[in-house]
């Protein structure tokens, strides 16, 4: 019964933690721009993301060794110091981002700027990381982001049209008066938002510093091939929720309250703030783990002692690595730049970044003299090259994409 | 398969495959750096021996190879001018274990010598913020 | 002799023809015997050519044989790496390694018997 108890908390953790800012506002704007014509980009992403966390995870608990000590080990010192110090670069975006969010989330509910509320925001991150626990930190943001539940509820309560809905995600066409490269450009977006590298980093280090082994692989199963999923589809409500809302009234999405107006419109106030509740906890965990991934990347790459197991003058590199993460990200928010392009740069860019990451967790799991009976099986493998097949397309579409369509515009 | 009378566990290997870049941990379980070269010694008979394990940004440097690795090197000499500049030795003798994912040392990181970056860190940042001992 | 030394080197056969940069070496546990009583690793032989990532990677031992399609790229690549045993080399003067037996006479890594699966 205890065991239940700790899976279905660890799912629904894994949801909750799954939406972060990237995911809030390419769902937002692409449900208000272009209706549920991107939805099969929504799933892709979901998809891809369920089969390699698991294949990561499933690597961490049987090697019982985060996952970036692989890529040093096959990649060799040069590939692998490239994939780090892009992720470290990524890093810093999507922090940055999340920062953003984070203030205007705190804008919204209390009329105050969100630049004023940045570098509150940005010690507070560090806080969390420098001071508490990490179960705390996963479980009671984790549990908090679920709120966002709240889209789906407003889902049913709004003139929801649910068969154009469906047929919008099954028969997807470009609406009239949107570019084709705009249109894959968005594509790109959210398939980003739900491969971003910070995520896959810190789903194997936090496995570790939950001390995964191999008896934990059902549970780390249940919060990749259940917990990811649901996080899809909570993404797929918030776009959903933007067409009868938005899309009708050309309401473009240049501000995250945009996003919430749906919930706003169909809930009212009460919905509001259940909506800024799941706001702040979606994007100050993910401003958390994102710098923390990269603490962790650093010294994994290094071979530097590293996590909150351990006492901070035991891991001392790993929160300065921590802490200097903040503070770029943090001053690059107070250089007043647009939340919302920084957001879209970073998932885009992420999208971009990701085979070098996927790739040595695909050859690692086919590894028998690590993995023995666990190593990947037939369809796993055939999925996994498929989609890695997909994202190395991704990755060469994405930059010509950024610069023609101007990040989106 | 003959019987293995080396008493390492892995009796023929490939450097790339079981040692170079794997993780080096003390006798307490502390990770104290990687593998990040080998030194070996020229026995009378011609044939290079293993002697020591490399480690610290002066022996990775020369691996990142290129501009990069020289800018490596240059930046930790400018890091800890007083230090000397050959990089850690972790003597074979010194090594408890070998496997394909690890190496294990029978002494302490301190005693190895790779903790000076922690410990300057640990002491000049670290224990000067609230809550960091 | 450091091992950063020896990896990127260009080997260069009995007839002149270059073989390609090492890009590992094989170490058996054969030596004399260190203060532990264990035999001291050997540098017994030079990998050169091609294949240097794919070996990185796992593919040259059997046990890594997945997803097929990268598994069949890679393991051609591993056929073009050769192993040269130490005890040929005759020069070695940095970049250039020059040995004494002709290309035609080494084995290339994936017939090398350490390379089988036998878990």
């Amino acid at each position: 019964m205890k065991r239940l108890l700790n899976l279905t908390l660890g799912v629904m953790t894994a949801i909750g933690g799954f939406v972060d800012i990237g995911n809030l506002v390419t769902s937002g704007i692409t449900g208000a721009r272009f209706g549920m014509s991107l939805a099969w980009a929504l799933l892709l992403g979901t998809a891809g993301m369920t089969l390699y966390g698991e294949m990561a995870g499933r690597v961490t608990a049987v090697s019982r060794r985060p996952i970036f000590h692989v890529v040093r080990e096959r990649l060799g010192v040069r590939t692998a110091m490239v994939n780090l110090v892009a992720s470290l670069l990524l890093n810093v975006l999507t922090l940055a981002a999340e920062i953003g969010g984070v203030g205007l989330a705190l804008a919204l509910a209390s009329s105050i700027n969100y630049i004023l509320w940045v570098p509150i925001i940005g010690f507070l991150v560090w806080f969390f990381i420098w001071k508490v626990p990490f179960a705390v930190i996963e479980r009671v943001f984790g549990l908090l982001g679920l709120a966002l539940m709240v889209f789906v509820v407003a889902l049913f309560h709004l003139h929801t049209h649910w068969h154009a809905l469906a047929s919008g995600i099954v028969n997807p066409v470009v609406p009239s008066g949107e570019g084709h490269p705009t249109w894959w450009f968005y594509a790109i977006s959210l398939i980003g938002a739900a491969l971003v590298p910070y995520q896959v980093f810190f789903f194997s280090s936090g496995g570790i510093e939950e001390k995964w082994s191999v008896e934990h692989l059902g549970e780390m199963r249940a919060n990749a091939l259940i917990g990811f999923p649901l996080g899809g589809l909570l993404s797929l409500a918030i776009m959903a929720a933007a067409v009868p809302v938005l899309q009708p009234r050309s309401i473009g999405v240049n501000h995250l309250g945009e996003v919430g107006l749906p919930v706003i419109a169909a809930l009212g106030k009460v919905g509001l703030i259940i909506m800024l509740l799941g706001f702040f906890a979606a994007t100050f965990a993910a401003a958390v783990e994102s710098a923390m991934s990269s603490g962790y990347i650093t010294a994994q790459y290094l071979g530097w002692s590293w996590g909150k197991q351990v006492r901070p003058s035991q891991a001392p590199r790993f929160h300065v690595v921590c802490l200097i993460t903040v503070l770029l990200g943090t001053a690059f928010m107070l250089t007043t730049v647009d939340p919302v392009k920084v957001t879209l740069v970073s998932v885009v860019l992420g999208a971009a970044a990701i085979p070098l990451t996927f790739f040595p967790i695909l050859v690692v799991a086919n590894d028998r003299r690590l993995m023995g009976k666990h190593a990947n099986g037939r369809i796993v493998n055939a999925l996994g090259f498929a989609f890695f097949v997909v994202i190395v397309a991704v990755s060469v579409a994405t930059l010509p994409l950024l610069f023609i369509t101007k990040a989106g515009q | 398969m003959t019987a293995d009378t080396s008493g390492w566990g892995i009796p023929v290997g490939y450097a790339n495959e079981f040692l170079l870049d794997r993780e080096i941990l003390d006798k307490d379980d502390t990770p104290v750096g990687k593998v990040d070269d080998l030194d070996f010694e020229i026995l009378p008979d011609g044939s290079p021996v293993l002697s020591a394990i490399l480690c610290g940004p002066t022996a990775l440097g020369p691996r990142l190879g290129g501009r990069l690795g020289t800018w490596w090197v240059s930046i930790a000499r400018r890091l800890r001018p007083n230090d000397d500049p050959t990089p850690v030795h972790v003597g074979i003798d010194d090594v408890d274990h070998v496997d394909r994912e690890t190496l294990r040392l029978r002494i302490t990181g301190s005693n190895a010598g790779t903790l000076r970056l922690q410990r300057w860190v640990d002491a000049k940042i670290v224990k000067r913020i609230p809550g960091g001992e | 002799m450091r091992l950063v030394e020896v990896i990127g080197c260009a080997v260069v056969d009995a007839g002149g023809q270059s073989l390609g940069e090492v890009h590992d070496v094989r170490l058996v546990a054969d030596g004399p015997r260190d203060a532990n009583g264990r035999s001291r690793y050997r540098l017994d032989a030079l990998v050169v050519g091609a294949g240097g990532m794919a070996h990185k990677l796992g593919y040259s031992h059997d046990a890594v044989s997945g997803p097929w399609p990268l598994a069949s790229i890679f393991r051609r690549t591993i056929r073009r790496s050769l192993v040269v045993p130490w005890s040929e080399v005759e020069a070695f003067d940095r970049p250039t390694i020059r040995i004494g037996v002709r290309k035609a006479d080494l084995t290339s890594l994936a017939d090398a018997d350490d390379r089988r699966d036998d878990t």
